[in-house]
């Protein structure tokens, strides 16, 4: 996993290098000004699932790449890794944990608030899996399609760095087979996180300035 | 090397004795339990188990422990849990816990995916009795040559009762139940079920007789 980390992270850094000269000499539709966010916090099942019915939440972190926006829109990757405790053996077998993993692809658009407060709505989707786990061992793994939506929002602190909370809906479509009556218990999952982190950017606050002073 | 070896042959053993479960596959059992007077008992404790190392045990705590619940106020049951995929048999065991030791137990064994239909297994309902009120009921067969005797379970109230779910299904490795002596309450007829081998055409049948219980011990013997 740490080896898909550095190709990302090369491939965006590169990337910036390339395009750097252009966005220096004109306001483009693109632009290219790498950030990397990291998070962690709780995440709540809701709904009526066997993730909000069967688990106590543990903890949610994850890594959020940025390399560049189109329209002021970033796009964006991003893992998100959840855990919950089983709390009802009955609903998911006797497992211990259960952890559910996301990549996933996303837009947002950040909106200036005031000087330091910005906030920022997303959209995303992606791959997603859940795996069950009895003390170290698997107990069953499930995959399946996730659509996000969320926001964020962030505090300039001294650049680069910014500090953020955030909420992410997410819902989750697995293909399962199950009793007829449970087959939507397994099936589809909704979660929310709520999460903090913080944020290394290379684009400076008055590059937006400038942009919204002239577009 | 060697070092490497014994490690590399550890990891597959290990492996290989590893249960493996499919997520995208979610079993179901339920049923409900009631007493003698057909009452539901609330606060009973059921438990699916795995075989653990190919081996079934009647003793719960020796297999893999897979799922459990415990009775509602109307007797109900309901186990979820993903199904094993390099195991087929799966055991049920009722009441083996201790929280109501007074009445009688029983294990639904040899439960294979054939017993399940959509993802579901109702064991429907399952009667306990307080097994004070027992007698004793030992069983022995004829000794015949040509005759193997596979082994039997016992309908009606049994202090602890084995039920196999796929009596006959030798292709996958079924093993019987025989324990000869059995703690049975007392006036009620209990129904025997047994299953006998002819060695010299290789035939398997299931019979069953009725054996009339009262109030004192009794022997039965099977007779082919």
């Amino acid at each position: 996993m740490r080896l898909y980390f550095k190709v990302i992270l090369f491939g965006i850094f590169s990337f910036n290098f390339l395009f750097a000269q252009e966005n220096q000499n004109e306001k483009s539709v693109f632009q290219s000004y790498p950030e990397i966010k990291v998070y962690a916090g709780v995440p709540i099942g809701i709904g009526d699932n066997f993730i909000s019915k069967g688990h106590d939440p543990k903890i949610n972190y994850g890594l959020y790449v940025s390399p560049f926006s189109l329209f002021d829109i970033k796009i964006g990757l991003g893992v998100d890794f959840s855990r919950f405790k089983v709390s009802d053996v009955s609903l998911v077998g006797n497992g211990t944990s259960t952890n559910m993993g996301l990549i996933y692809g996303s837009f947002s658009y950040p909106l200036i608030l005031t000087e330091k407060f910005e906030f920022e709505p997303k959209v995303g989707i992606g791959a997603s899996w859940i795996q069950q786990k009895m003390g170290g061992e698997g107990f069953g793994r499930m995959e399946g399609m996730t659509i996000l939506l969320g926001s964020s929002l962030e505090y300039n602190l001294e650049h680069p760095f910014v500090i953020f909370i955030g909420t992410d809906y997410s819902y989750s479509k697995y293909n399962v087979e199950a009793p007829a009556d449970y087959k939507g218990f397994f099936e589809n999952v909704s979660k929310l996180n709520v999460y903090a982190g913080i944020k290394f950017t290379m684009r400076k606050k008055k590059n937006l300035t400038t942009k919204i002073d002239n577009p | 090397m060697l070092r490497i070896i014994i490690v590399f042959s550890i990891s597959i053993f290990l492996n290989a004795c590893s249960l493996i479960y499919d997520g995208e596959s979610r079993l179901l059992i339920k049923g409900k339990i009631l007493d003698e007077n057909g009452n539901p008992m609330p606060n009973v404790n059921v438990s699916a188990h795995a075989k653990k190392d190919g081996i079934m045990f009647f003793t719960p705590s020796e297999n893999d422990l897979i799922s459990y619940d415990l009775t509602d106020d109307s007797g109900n049951f309901e186990m979820m849990f993903p199904s094993p995929i390099n195991e087929d048999e799966i055991a049920v065991f009722i009441n083996y816990d201790g929280l109501n030791p007074t009445y009688s137990k029983t294990v639904f064994y040899n439960i294979q995916n054939s017993n399940f239909g959509n993802q579901e297994l109702n064991l429907a309902n399952n009667s306990l009795y307080e097994v004070e009120q027992s007698v004793e009921l030992t069983i022995g067969f004829e000794q015949v040559p040509e005759m193997q005797i596979l082994g039997w379970n016992l309908e009606g109230k049994v202090a602890e009762n084995h039920y196999n779910l796929s009596p006959i299904d030798l292709e996958s490795d079924v093993y019987f139940d025989y324990s000869s002596s059995n703690l049975v309450g007392k006036n009620q007829n209990i129904i025997l079920h047994y299953y006998y081998k002819d060695l010299t055409t290789s035939e398997i049948f299931a019979e069953s007789v009725s054996i009339e219980i009262q109030d004192q011990p009794i022997h039965y013997e099977i007779i082919f």
